[in-house]
Formats: structure tokens, sequence, C-alpha cells
């Protein structure tokens, strides 16, 4: 019997800290296990005795990468609770917000964190030696994403200017002018991305995931609509609980989310884009065949491309809301507090995001639960490595450990998010 | 004296509300009314890209950041990074860890790095949220602006 261990003690390119083991026995994968070993963060216990208003600035803490994510499922999950609407203007402008936050996000992984693997380069700066214009374009477009969260958001990183209800202060639309011109930019820069994306050497992978998106009838889910999947799955927000469950595994101190019937599934771009691809603008749909997209992907190394598609469409979204938009008579929709429960659930740049209060007659949170997308997605990428990782066994020891990397990497996994870590004290002694 | 004719930057890098972490950006708060006009000084996450931009766009920059060296807490370090990445020290730099260096080494590798980049390191003890400065960080502020000053008046012939 021959016996074969992977170990990668020290994920790079990925927020936070894992690792990785693959026992491989007789040819064969026995085990596969992504150890992420950052200590839980505790901030749904933060969250209790907290005012409901100061959810959306208190979860924006919980990553630097994906703030507006926290904060657009907390508010939906405050107003489902206090039953307020938010339309019009102000929901568009959310939706605006949203878009910075994915073209920023996407462009991050896309160029320093996920390229690298495609080019052989051990990572952004080594690659930007060789190709410093496609650095810059990243860089760029990264760029475009941070000026909408900069004027929106109130600052770039964890934006300050969400509440619930809407805004504490709406843009002029002479504010969001220049905006346009950045968004045109880095339109042209996304079309550019998926062209170089679609011609990088694309490992061979196909899985039968089951995809799990939001899907809203008449836009590519964002904010609202209904959790879906390709095998039948249709439920409203609320009855998250009712069909997903958490549970601790030893190896990890995020927990690991499964379906109660189906076992592991996929959040994130794949599963958007697979189930929600007729909402797409036409440019975006465009872009895709071009690239040589059908109208699902289930090649998990093909989300390097896949995200590029949706960075064209953030961008073509938000040139769309600032050509409309009007500027909303009040910032905000009122809301009272009293005891209730709320659901919100929406889809940050890596996947399905759900949060659940319940609040007190004054609106004080008695409890708080937060379901990040690489907790989501960590038992898929277990899976990913067993399925994948017996078809490699040929390759040199280093490019196999590689290839075990990048396949964590095609989820652009945020394990601070994860583990909602927050590191503490890192004095060395 | 180097030769600076562009926009000479500091850059504070920290979160407010992360104890020693706060350092970068309370620097920048006593540095306000003590720098030329042709001096800015802003304050700044450390995301990496931002970072990046900040650094490019300035003929001389003076990035101040809270850092892990091993060294006695407060200890003040200044490195000039203009020629040379910033030492490893068992991969425990920055509280910005990937970062700065990475900012620093993607402007070199882009040809975008002024030719006067320094960077000021305060050995910090806590980056725990909600905390203000500890004791040895804070008793340091008033030198590592100093120091700052000092810099951008030797080498820049500003301040």
């Amino acid at each position: 019997m021959s016996r074969k261990t992977i170990k990668v003690d020290y994920l790079a390119r990925v927020e936070g800290e894992g690792a990785l083991n693959v026992t491989i026995r007789d040819g064969q994968v026995s085990k596969a296990e992504l150890r992420i070993f950052e200590p839980p963060r505790f901030f749904e216990a933060f969250l209790r005795g907290r005012d409901y208003a100061e959810a959306p600035d208190v979860t924006a803490r919980i990553c630097g990468i994906c703030p507006v994510a926290y904060q657009m499922s907390a508010v939906h999950a405050m107003e489902n609770a206090l039953d307020i609407e938010v339309e019009g203007q102000l929901r568009a402008l959310r939706r605006l917000l949203y878009c910075g936050e994915w073209i920023e996000s996407h462009a991050l992984h896309i160029y320093m964190l996920h390229a690298p693997d495609f080019l052989g380069y051990a990572g952004a700066v080594d690659m930007a030696r060789d190709y410093p214009d496609i650095v810059k374009r990243g860089l760029s477009l990264k760029k475009a994403g941070n000026a909408i969260m900069t004027l929106l958001g109130g600052r770039e990183i964890h934006p300050i200017n969400v509440r619930v209800g809407g805004f504490y202060r709406t843009p002029t639309r002479k504010e969001l002018e220049p905006l346009a011109e950045t968004l045109k930019q880095a339109r042209e820069d996304a079309l550019a991305t998926v062209r170089w994306t679609a011609g990088l050497d694309m490992p061979e992978a196909e899985r039968d995931y089951h995809l799990v998106a939001l899907h809203h009838p008449d836009e590519y889910a964002m904010n609202t609509g209904r959790i879906i999947s390709n095998r039948g799955l249709d439920i409203a927000v609320a009855d998250y609980n009712r069909h997903f469950v958490e549970s601790h595994v030893q190896r990890s101190t995020a927990l690991h989310s499964h379906l109660r019937e189906h076992d592991c599934y996929l959040v994130g771009p794949l599963a958007r884009y697979s189930l929600n691809h007729g909402q797409l603008s036409s440019l975006a749909r465009e872009a895709a065949k071009e690239a040589g997209l059908g109208v699902t992907c289930t090649n998990p190394f093909q989300s390097i491309v896949v995200r590029s598609v949706e960075v064209v469409y953030a961008c073509d979204e938000a040139l769309r809301i600032i050509d409309e938009y009007q500027e909303p008579e009040r910032p905000f929709e009122l809301a009272e507090p009293k005891a209730s429960e709320g659901f919100g659930c929406t889809e940050a740049p890596r996947g399905l995001l759900f949060h659940r209060y319940r609040l007190d007659e004054n609106g004080g949170i008695l409890e708080a639960q937060i379901v990040p997308p690489t907790a989501q997605n960590q038992p898929s990428i277990e899976a990913d490595l067993k399925d994948l990782v017996g078809g490699w066994l040929d390759l040199p020891a280093d490019t196999l450990r590689e290839r075990c990397e990048q396949t964590i990497r095609n989820y652009d996994p945020c394990i601070s998010c994860a583990t909602h870590f927050l590191k503490l004290d890192v004095r060395h002694e | 004296m180097s030769d600076v004719s562009g926009p000479i930057r500091v850059i504070g890098i920290g979160n407010r509300d992360r104890g020693d972490d706060a350092l970068g950006p309370l620097v920048v708060d006593a540095l306000r009314d003590r720098l030329p006009a042709t001096v800015s000084a802003v304050e700044h996450s450390g995301e990496v890209a931002g970072l990046v931009d900040l650094i490019s766009d300035a003929d001389a920059v003076y990035l101040v950041d809270a850092a892990v060296m091993g060294l006695e807490p407060g200890s003040l370090r200044e490195f000039d990074a203009s020629t040379s990445p910033l030492p490893a020290l068992g991969g425990a730099f920055s509280s910005h860890a990937l970062g700065l260096s990475e900012a620093i080494e993607l402007a070199r590798a882009l040809d975008a790095l002024p030719s006067v980049c320094r960077v000021f390191a305060v050995e910090a003890t806590s980056f725990e949220a909600g905390e203000g400065l500890s004791q040895p960080v804070a008793d340091t502020l008033p030198r590592v602006t100093q120091a700052v000053i000092d810099s951008i008046r030797q080498e820049s012939g500003h301040a």
C-alpha cells in the first residue's frame, strides 16, 4: 500500500489563515481537508445587546474586502424584521454600491491573487515585472470599484454611510458624473480582462455541483430575491435555516454548511452565472460568449473568467444606475423598533451571505446569525480536491501542490470572514 | 538632498480603532500644521492597490506604520525602501504585512517607486479592537513625528 501526503502548511494569496492536507492511498485520494486555524471572531456574540441600527457598521468590520456585503445583508435583515421596504432610487443606490464592491473585490482576486497561478508566478509582484501593463489595468479596475465605494460608502474600506432604511446621505447627480467617466474606462478594462482570462491555460475539470444563488425575476440578483438551485431548491430567504445547516468539524474553526438533504453545495460566481445567466446585460453575455463560456459553467478554474464577466456586468449596471439616477426626496426610510425576527441574504462577491437577527421591543439585538460564503463553500472546496487531485497524481510534487492551492483559490476564499476572525494580539514574545 | 520637485506625501497606515495600529493615522494628525503646503499627509488603511496609487504618483513618500519586528515595544526603526525591499524579519513586519511591503514591491516592479521611499516602523504591543495606543507606542509618537519632519527636511529640502 502506498501512501502520499500533500501538505500546504500556510495558504498564500487567500484572505486569512488556512492550510491543506490531502492524503492519497493507492492512487486514490482518501482524504482532502482544508484546515482553517484562525480562531473564531465571535461577531455574532458582539452583536447581542447592541442596537439594531449598529448592525451594519459592526458587521462591516468583519471583512476589509467585502464590507458592503455585510452591510447589505444586515440592513435587509433589519428591514425585514421592522417591516420596511426600501425601493426606488435608494434601492438603486444600494445596488450601485454593491457593484463597486464586486468590481473592487473581483479585480483584486483576478489580477493579484488568482492570475499568478495560471501564469506560473509566486505572486502579483513577480507577475508585475513581466506583465506591468496587465497589472496596471487590474489596479485601475480595482480603483474604479473603490471610487464607487468611497463616494457612496463615505470611504473606501469599512464604509460608514449605509444605514437601516437607506443612507445617511445620498449623492447628487453632479457628484455621480465623474464616476460615470471612470466606469466607462473600467468597462473597457473589464472587457479586456474577459478576453485576457479566457486565453489563460485552463485545467480541464468539470464538477457536478449543486449550485445555489439568489434569483430575482427582474435583475441579476445582488440584494434581494429567492434562494434557488440547479436541483430544484426555490425558497424564501426566511426559510434558509429549514434547508441549510451549519456544523462544526474539528479541523476548522469555521463552521461547515450543508444542505440538509443534499450535503455540500456551491455559492459564488459560478452559481450566480449558471443560474442567472439570462439576466446579465447583453454586453456581459456577449463577452462571455466570446470567451467561450456557455450559459452555465462548472469548471472551477474558469471562475476567473466568470468573475471577469461579472465585472463587465457590474460596470455596465453601475453606469445604467448612474444614468437613470434621480436624487431621492429623503436619504432613508424611518424604522420603528419592535420585537421581531428578520432575515437577509445578499450576494457577496464570494457568494451567498445570510444574516438573521432577533430583536427586542426596543430594537436591541437578542440573537444574531451570520453565515458567510466561505463557510458554505468549505465542504465544496474539499470535494473539489478529493475529486480532482486523483487526476493530477502524475504531476511533479511541486506542481501538484501548486495545483491544489490553485483549486482552493478558485473560490477566492475569505477565511477571515468564515471564522469571523479578529487578530486580538499579534505580538511575538 | 535628492532631486525632489513633485508631490511629497506622508502616508500614515493603520486603523484608529485597533490599538497600536492607530499609530500611522495619529502621526498624520500630529503633522497637521507642521508641514509646508508642498507636503501632504494622508491616512490609509494599507489596502494594496490604493497604497500603490498613493505611492506611485508621488516623488517622495514617507510611510508610517505599527510593526511587529521582535524589538522592545515602542522602538522606532527607519528603513530606506527606495533601493531594496523591506527586511522580512521572520515574515512578520508591518501590521499590514501584505499591504505595505507588497505595495512597495509592486510599485517597484511597475517602475513607479519614487526616488525617496522611507518607512518608519514602530514596534507595537497590541492591535486589540477598541483599545487606544499602548503606553510605549504613545511615548514614541512625538519622536516618530519629528523623525518624519527631519527626514523630509533633509531629503527634500522642505519643512
